[in-house]
């Protein structure tokens, strides 16, 4: 995938524990120093919606990095996504990610597209 | 990438669940990244942000990486180089004159956990002319699950749950997969096939104090107040006998002591269990006819049965609830494993599982005060041995070896700990270890250790009865070397005839052959790929005590007492138990002590286990510490506000122990009346990030916790449910 293409990142928010393993695993891959994060899974805190607890994290990713990434990983996988233990967050092209996410008939998913 | 890199295949050590690793290094001996191995049948590619820290301890500056003597007193933090060969002339030396001095009782190995050392740790107990585990954490940790299914059913296994089984589990068998004390950390991959279950129809319950981040899936989310586990589960139970939703053929058939069950459980009905546990009794009643909809596997980790001063039999009530929901061994119920975790073989341990650990002449400390954890822990009670230093009851002990253990961390009173640590009657401490840690400071000599990426030792723990091969990616820095090099060559020192091996690499092949039977060169072991063995999980076989498949003799039943599963287990009164489950209020509670409770209102529970770490270790990587910067406690925001308390505050939590400090974090996460204080007390400083360490009475939740009182014969300590307080940092 080239750098002209839309890059997108689709998570699936309701499998998402808040492990934060992508988040090392982005600085490994792109060999980052401990204070620049490109891709940061951020844990929050359960929160009172119409009076039940609701709980979720959240994945925040500078995109355009992520397609450096891809470019230069050339068709391999970036780690951040291989290492998930829930599988489940994705990099890749924004309409490969959109049909994936629509062949779902259920979850709660988050696709973040640069345009 | 470039191209030049070399790719080994190996398994994660870093903590109990051996996933595979991919691990790339160039032709400097330096790790360029790990990956999580797709092919490994159990964890197919997932790999956790802990595991890839590997590559930063490889090269770390601050590691130990050649043995070191100290200079000057004790603590004094000034150590010089010396040779392995200075360092185990030391050892051996010492070991031998202790022996002639003193008996052998006066020398003690203590090992953490998740090294691979498990039995040859109790080797060489064996060579020195001890029993069993020596000292490890086993009070706490593991066995107080076990024991009550080893007792009940004959099975010395920690749970049933077939999801232990990973990308080769079917929990979509179960209807109901009840998660008991269990954080995601803990099961970290086996939760994506829970929630692929769980979209074919298994519900799931989470039983636990804090809202982990189960609770953002579970079907019901239960949070009862630290340690009375056991008043829920007899309460289950309760409504599932007068609801009759158990399987009366099976009952009949393959358990005993259902009638007297039935007139216990009329102690806890659902309203007296609500009382108990603050669970709603509308919760109680949904949880247990969910439970009775079987299939239902039961998955307790350590937060019921263990570090409480209730732990044992908490434990026996949820067996019993297991077994009230069987038939045990059915698909989707409480399956019994042909072997996993850490198992024995006697030849290997030299270890006779048969001998009476309470003899006199079998000189186990603790033997007389918590026999249940003598006999059927194997392991010397570890406040007892810390005590023996300093007191010389029952008798002196002169020498400590610690393998992946840091006591100062680990145990309970760890002031104690320390006195015994700087004690003059101590007259050697060794230490093997990655890094100083704060036990290391007190010692006399740190040897230095290879860590899983640089060498090729391994043990089938949760392998699910797959040996999966090991192998050393990067050299080691320095003069580390492995645990099993270690022992080997102290061994052989002492008893040649015991330790006849030139090397690890015998040792493993040895030592499968001796435990499956296997005869393998080296290349065969290495380049085999994984190694299915006849304990290998995938062929199951279900309703085993159908089969005769689980008793020595070959006859059906189980290999109790009575041949069937026991809700009453006559075995359990030797020990001083009730043979019924029954439940007890835990020693320090605002019901048991409300006298103590009056300073310390709030139950202490550091049960809390984060991702990024590993019991106490990790807190001086940079990307591990990145994500949990700062020592911190999770208290509820009524109970912070009363307190004039904001997130982000730093507090003091008190107990009548001690003081340790943390961040607060207000949050729902915790439950009104519950502080929860992560594990890992943030010992070391982190240079790179410019934080500081806290040694071990800084933010240790240990610190807080009492040696006594614990569980009646077990003591198991009651680090998941004692009393504390907090208040914002300098306050009155």
């Amino acid at each position: 995938m080239g750098n002209t293409e839309k890059t997108a990142m689709l998570v699936r928010v309701d499998y998402c524990i808040g492990c934060q393993s992508c988040q090392i695993a982005c600085q490994e891959q792109n060999n980052l120093d401990i204070e620049e994060k490109w891709l940061e899974a951020v844990r929050r805190k359960p929160k009172m919606v119409e009076g039940q607890v609701r709980m979720s994290h959240a994945i925040h990713q500078e995109l355009d990095m992520c397609a450096k990434c891809l470019a230069r990983l050339d068709g391999v996988q970036p780690m951040c996504v291989t290492n998930c233990s829930l599988d489940c967050l994705f990099v890749g092209p924004a309409d490969l990610l959109l049909k994936k996410m629509q062949e779902n008939s259920t979850g709660k998913w988050q696709l973040t597209i640069l345009l | 990438m470039s191209e030049d890199l070399k790719m080994t295949r190996t398994v994660c050590m870093g903590c109990h669940d051996r996933c595979g690793a991919l691990v790339y290094s160039n032709d400097e001996n330096k790790i360029v990244k790990i990956t999580g191995d797709p092919d490994h049948p159990f964890s197919r590619g997932a790999f956790c942000g802990s595991g890839m820290s590997q590559r930063f301890i490889h090269e770390d500056k601050d590691r130990v990486i050649y043995p070191l003597r100290r200079v000057g007193e004790r603590g004094s933090g000034k150590w010089e180089r010396i040779s392995w060969d200075e360092a185990m002339e030391t050892i051996i030396n010492k070991t031998k004159e202790l022996q002639e001095k003193y008996g052998p009782e006066s020398i003690v190995v203590g090992q953490g956990t998740s090294r691979t050392i498990n039995d040859w740790h109790c080797r060489i107990n064996h060579t020195i002319g001890t029993h069993g585990w020596g000292l490890a954490p086993l009070h706490v940790c593991l066995n107080p699950l076990i024991l009550p299914n080893a007792l009940t059913m004959g099975v010395p296994q920690m749970s049933g749950g077939d999801v232990l089984y990973r990308s080769d589990a079917n929990p979509e068998e179960s209807n109901t997969i009840v998660l008991w004390g269990v954080s995601a950390m803990g099961i970290i991959q086996q939760i994506k096939y829970i929630r692929k279950a769980q979209e074919k129809g298994t519900k799931i319950i989470s039983i636990e104090p804090r809202l982990n981040d189960l609770a953002m899936f579970a079907d019901l989310h239960i949070r009862p107040r630290p340690g009375t586990d056991g008043a829920l589960a007899l309460a289950f139970m309760y409504i599932i006998i007068k609801e009759e939703l158990y399987d009366k053929e099976w009952i009949e058939k393959w358990t005993y002591g259902f009638e007297e069950l039935k007139e216990r459980v009329e102690k806890y009905s659902p309203e007296r269990a609500s009382e108990i546990s603050g669970v709603p009794v509308e919760q109680i009643y949904t949880a247990a006819r969910m439970m009775g909809n079987t299939p239902t596997a039961v998955w307790p980790m350590l937060g019921p049965n263990c570090m409480h001063s209730n732990a044992i039999q908490n434990g026996r009530a949820l067996a019993c609830l297991q077994g009230l929901l069987g038939p045990i061994d059915q698909p989707g119920g409480f399956l019994i494993s042909p072997k996993t975790g850490p198992h024995f073989d006697q030849s290997v341990t030299l270890w006779d599982m048969g001998m009476d650990m309470l003899a006199p002449e079998s000189k186990v400390i603790g033997a007389d005060e918590y026999p249940a954890f003598a006999q059927l822990g194997g392991g010397q009670w570890p406040h007892g041995v810390f005590r023996a230093v300093l007191t010389e009851k029952p008798w002196p002990v002169k020498m400590f070896v610690f393998v992946a253990s840091d006591p100062l961390m680990c145990y309970e009173d760890p002031h104690t700990i320390a006195a015994a640590l700087q004690s003059p009657n101590l007259e050697l401490t060794v230490v093997k270890d990655f890094y100083i840690t704060p036990t290391a400071k007190y010692a006399d000599i740190i040897l230095p250790t290879e860590s899983w990426a640089e060498c090729e030792i391994m043990d089938e723990e949760m392998g699910c009865g797959v040996i999966m091969p090991t192998a050393r990616a990067v050299d080691p820095p320095g003069e580390c070397k492995n645990d099993w090099e270690f022992l080997l060559s102290w061994g052989k020192a002492l008893n040649p005839e015991q330790w006849p091996w030139e090397d690890s690499r015998e040792m493993l092949l040895w030592r499968i052959k001796q435990m499956h039977g296997l005869e393998l060169t080296w290349d065969e072991y290495a380049n085999g790929g994984l190694i299915s063995t006849e304990f290998d999980v995938r062929n199951r076989v279900y309703l085993k005590h159908e089969k005769g498949l689980l008793r020595a003799d070959g006859q059906p039943g189980f290999e109790t007492q009575t041949g069937l599963f026991e809700f009453y287990c006559q075995a359990m009164t030797a020990f001083g138990y009730d043979a019924l489950p029954d439940y007890t209020e835990p020693a320090e509670t605002p019901y048991s002590t409300p006298s103590v409770a009056k300073d310390y209102p709030l139950v202490f529970d550091s049960g809390h286990r984060l991702y990024s770490f590993f019991h106490s270790a990790w807190t001086n990587i940079p990307q591990q510490r990145s994500l949990y910067p700062n020592p911190f406690a999770v208290i509820h925001p009524e109970d912070a506000k009363e307190r004039g308390i904001v997130d982000g505050d730093w507090i003091e939590i008190i107990s009548p122990r001690g003081t340790i400090k943390a961040k607060a974090e207000v949050s729902l996460e915790a439950l009104k009346g519950v502080v929860f204080v992560p594990r890992p007390g943030w010992k070391h400083e982190c240079d790179e990030l410019g934080l500081p360490g806290y040694d071990w009475d800084g933010a240790g939740p240990n610190v807080l916790v009492p040696a006594e009182p614990c569980d009646p014969s077990y003591g198991s300590s009651p680090m998941r449910s004692t009393l504390c307080q907090v208040r914002k940092e300098g306050a009155k």
